[in-house]
């Protein structure tokens, strides 16, 4: 006896990854099309300046997005992303700011601020035992209202412009929130793919218990998940605060949603054990295109929103047919 | 012969890629217990499925007193057609009470107000046709499980029913529980109610059944009268050949102690462990016998870790394993295979050899050994013989007794010298269980001592060199291979017996 191998290849050739990367064709093909029928409907659209600028523009929220895809991942969910994002941008342009703090340090500072969000978020659902959902809403509101007492609501500027090198600086033709993006898409790959903390993030989200007695150590690996989290929201706010050469304290207002919507778009399950980083960078880049193309076709803003919200009901849809497909075989 | 009640015309159902039931023919007479056997997948729930309008045939003709009946779904089935079905994951509501459930979706209610009054009312007359003494206004959720199975079978009485299907309603109830619900499937019989009992149990068929059709990959194979039926018999239809032993128990020197659990106390949700003692030897398979809520799992829970223990002490080869994790407890070379693979025991999401490795995963520089991981899967997979279309198929599209076995590779994989098998049986046909207890017999060959838990003793009787039975949280008594009787244990199970207290 053994594997009745014959009509499904092998793991590790070339058509069984073909076939992984086919799974993916929902969000890749949508891509494809809006970035085809972008090109002829505007000139302005494939233009060095633009799609670096489409680069830019989703590389806050795919950042925020892959660390929300491990969580996801763990059948969790991380909403206080969008708040964490700010506080770390207004405390990192604070140090450099008031306290004349070097700017990589104020960097990592203000990246570090997110994981110690991310850190609280993970105590709360793993000690005190509390839903994800429920801690990471506490966590929304409290780093929200913490942005508002430091800053008294007003921007945090003054920053020197080395500053903006992080948001604005290229290296070469590319612009440095696309190499950092890259940089975690890469580990973040590794991670989910090839290192014990990705396959227990998979195995937790698919079925805890049994994770659990299989010996994984579930809490910690989850307190893990949603520091990550929390580091690349306050990477990602660093970027943003960059960006704009300021920390604002209205940045990130719903962008757990845009985050959300990324990562499910590109074929993770809220209920867990499903999600990849190819499929969450798809995501993003789906919603920026979407975003970039309404400007450059001259589209209400209002019509964005539904566009959005009517893509995640496609992509979503056709993850569960083609789920359902894939079980009746 | 009396006019069939019920009767299927070359019925076919066919889901994406399976054609369920193909071209079944089928008559039920009325007053009759009408069993249906065959293997897991056999196509016996969606047949019954069919029958009671939860699912649409594609082909062929039900007919209800020889007159062609129109697809309405269920509650037209029920109410109108009188074809109740039981089905075999209980649907109820847990946080509703026991008379909403029962009232579902047919609520009683004055000008639009719901009448909670009459609702129990109506509760407390469907419940007493099932024996069961509850208080209708129970939350589901807080019953044990056999009074719940009762609620189901109470529901389907909504409407006078004249026939009740119940598919598989036993595989959760010890054997005392089965007693009574068997009493309860005579008294709904002697009201005139037609039974369809779907079943793999094949001891079942003697108690219960007036006539008995067997399915095999989605047609009927025979329909014969229960005196016809011998297990054996129904055996080779099911499996269309003959099975060896179902129980190979394998000649094996009992060797030394590997596992030592003394006094293990833990105060728990449904039972609290006292002081409770068991020792496993290389090459020794013990049985954990005792009524659902005896504390058989639990007991073996706290010894591989998986709940805490409040006291007592473990050893594995006379190492103390200090427990306060699962993890320990695998790493002092325990393995525990969950009664409830789906929810406990496997990442059904997962591919088959992420599983296998779950426990302990192959390292290179930190990075998971991916090549490595393929291999200890590919060897697994040929050792045990599981059937996959590759490693890299989903658990959760495999049969029971493949899952079954996935999970013993991942704790051989882990090094468990020590391996409980709670309830190994469930959820899988005859000839995977065969091969299961096959495996437990090689793996009690090559060294391993093995616990098995069990509500159905034959297979304790056949495969144990002990059985230790367990009551309300104690052991009970513990008996030698040349003592087992099935009566020793239920008496010690039950506490009827005369002093077997050791």
């Amino acid at each position: 006896m053994g594997w009745q191998g014959r009509r499904v290849p092998s793991p590790g050739t070339w058509r069984h990854r073909a076939r992984s990367v086919v799974s993916q064709l929902a969000a890749a093909g949508t891509v494809l099309v809006l970035f085809i029928y972008l090109s002829l409907a505007s000139d302005a659209f494939i233009t060095a300046n633009n799609l670096i600028n489409i680069g830019v523009q989703s590389a806050v929220v795919a950042i925020i997005a892959i660390g929300m895809t491990i969580v996801i991942i763990t059948a969790g969910i991380d909403l206080s992303v969008g708040s964490v994002a700010a506080l770390s941008g207004v405390l990192g342009a604070l140090l450099v700011v008031n306290y004349g703090v070097a700017i990589p340090l104020a960097i990592i500072g203000g990246t570090a601020i997110g994981a110690v969000a991310g850190m609280v978020n993970g105590l709360l659902v793993t000690q005190a035992g509390m839903a994800p959902f429920i801690a990471t809403l506490g966590m929304l509101s409290v780093a929200r209202g913490l942005v508002y007492i430091v800053t008294g609501s007003v921007a945090v500027s003054g920053t020197p412009p080395e500053f903006k090198v992080l948001g604005q600086g290229r290296l070469g033709a590319l612009p440095i929130p696309v190499l950092t993006l890259v940089l975690v898409a890469v580990l973040g790959h590794l991670i989910l793919t090839r290192t014990k903390l990705g396959r227990y993030a998979y195995a937790i989200g698919s079925n805890v218990e049994a994770a659990r007695l299989s010996g994984v150590p579930v809490k910690r690996y989850l307190a893990i998940v949603y520091i990550i989290s929390g580091t690349m929201a306050g990477l990602a706010g660093m970027i943003a605060a960059s960006r704009v050469n300021s920390g604002q304290p209205n940045f990130g207002i719903g962008l757990e949603l845009d985050v959300i919507a990324a990562t499910v778009i590109g074929g993770a399950s809220l209920f867990g054990g499903e999600g990849t980083v190819v499929g969450t960078l798809l995501g993003a880049l789906l919603i920026a295109l979407i975003r970039n193309g309404s400007v450059l076709l001259d589209i209400n803003t209002f019509y964005q929103q539904i566009i959005i919200g009517i893509i995640i009901w496609i992509a979503v849809f056709w993850d569960q047919y083609r789920r359902r497909r894939a079980a009746a075989r | 012969m009396a006019e069939p009640l019920l009767e299927m015309h070359e019925v076919s159902k066919r889901y994406p890629g399976v054609l369920a039931v193909d071209q079944v023919s089928l008559t039920v007479l009325p007053g009759e217990v009408h069993v249906v056997v065959g293997e897991n997948g056999a196509g016996k729930s969606t047949l019954m499925k069919l029958l009671a309008q939860v699912e649409r045939p594609d082909e062929g003709v039900i007919r209800v007193d020889g007159k062609p009946v129109a697809f309405r779904g269920p509650r037209f089935a029920q109410l109108v057609l009188g074809v109740s079905m039981v089905h075999q994951e209980l649907a109820l509501a847990a946080h509703l009470s026991v008379a909403e459930n029962l009232c579902l979706g047919d609520e009683s209610s004055r000008w639009g107000v719901l009448s909670r009054r009459a609702d129990r009312r109506r509760a407390r007359s469907l419940l007493a046709r099932v024996n069961l003494t509850v208080d209708p206004a129970r939350a589901v959720g807080t019953l044990p499980i056999a009074d719940r199975q009762r609620v189901e079978i109470a529901k389907a009485l909504n409407g006078n029913p004249r026939v009740v299907i119940m598919d598989e309603p036993t595989t959760m109830l010890t054997e005392a529980e089965i007693d009574d619900l068997f009493t309860v499937i005579a008294e709904l019989k002697g009201c005139g109610i037609t039974i369809v009992y779907i079943s793999h149990r094949l001891d079942e068929v003697a108690h219960l059944a007036d006539r008995v059709t067997v399915l095999r990959d989605g047609r009927v194979v025979q329909t014969l009268p229960a005196a016809e039926a011998s297990p054996q018999h129904l055996i080779r239809l099911m499996v269309g050949r003959d099975i060896g032993d179902l129980y190979p128990k394998p000649d094996v020197e009992v060797g030394d102690i590997l596992l030592s659990a003394d006094g293990i106390c833990r105060r728990g949700k449904v039972v609290d462990l006292v002081d409770c003692s068991v020792d496993v030897r290389s090459g020794e398979i013990v049985g954990f016998a005792g009524l659902v809520g005896a504390g058989r799992t639990e007991l073996a829970r706290a010894i591989f870790g998986a709940d805490i223990p409040d006291a007592g002490r473990v050893s594995v080869r006379g190492r103390k394993v200090n427990l306060r994790s699962a993890r320990q407890g695998i790493a002092a070379g325990l393995g525990y295979l969950t009664e409830d693979r789906q929810a406990e025991g496997l990442a059904m999401a997962l591919p088959v050899d992420q599983n296998i490795t779950l426990a302990n995963i192959p390292l290179r520089l930190r990075m998971i050994d991916l090549p490595a991981e393929r291999k200890i899967a590919q060897s697994w997979g040929n050792q045990l013989g599981i059937k996959a279309p590759s490693i890299k198929s989903r658990v959760r599209t495999l049969s029971g007794g493949n899952q079954q076995k996935i999970v013993v590779a991942k704790w051989l994989e882990a090094r468990s010298q020590v391996l409980f098998f709670d309830e190994p049986a469930r959820g899988i046909d005859v000839a995977a269980k065969a091969e299961i207890f096959d495996l437990i017999g090689r793996l009690a060959a090559q060294g391993c001592g093995i616990v098995i838990i069990s509500s159905y003793l034959p297979e304790l009787l056949n495969m144990c060199d002990r059985i230790l039975v367990l009551r309300a949280g104690r052991i009970a008594g513990e008996l030698a291979r040349d003592e087992f009787s099935e009566e020793r244990i239920m008496q010690l199970a039950t506490g009827t017996g005369k002093g077997f207290q050791r």
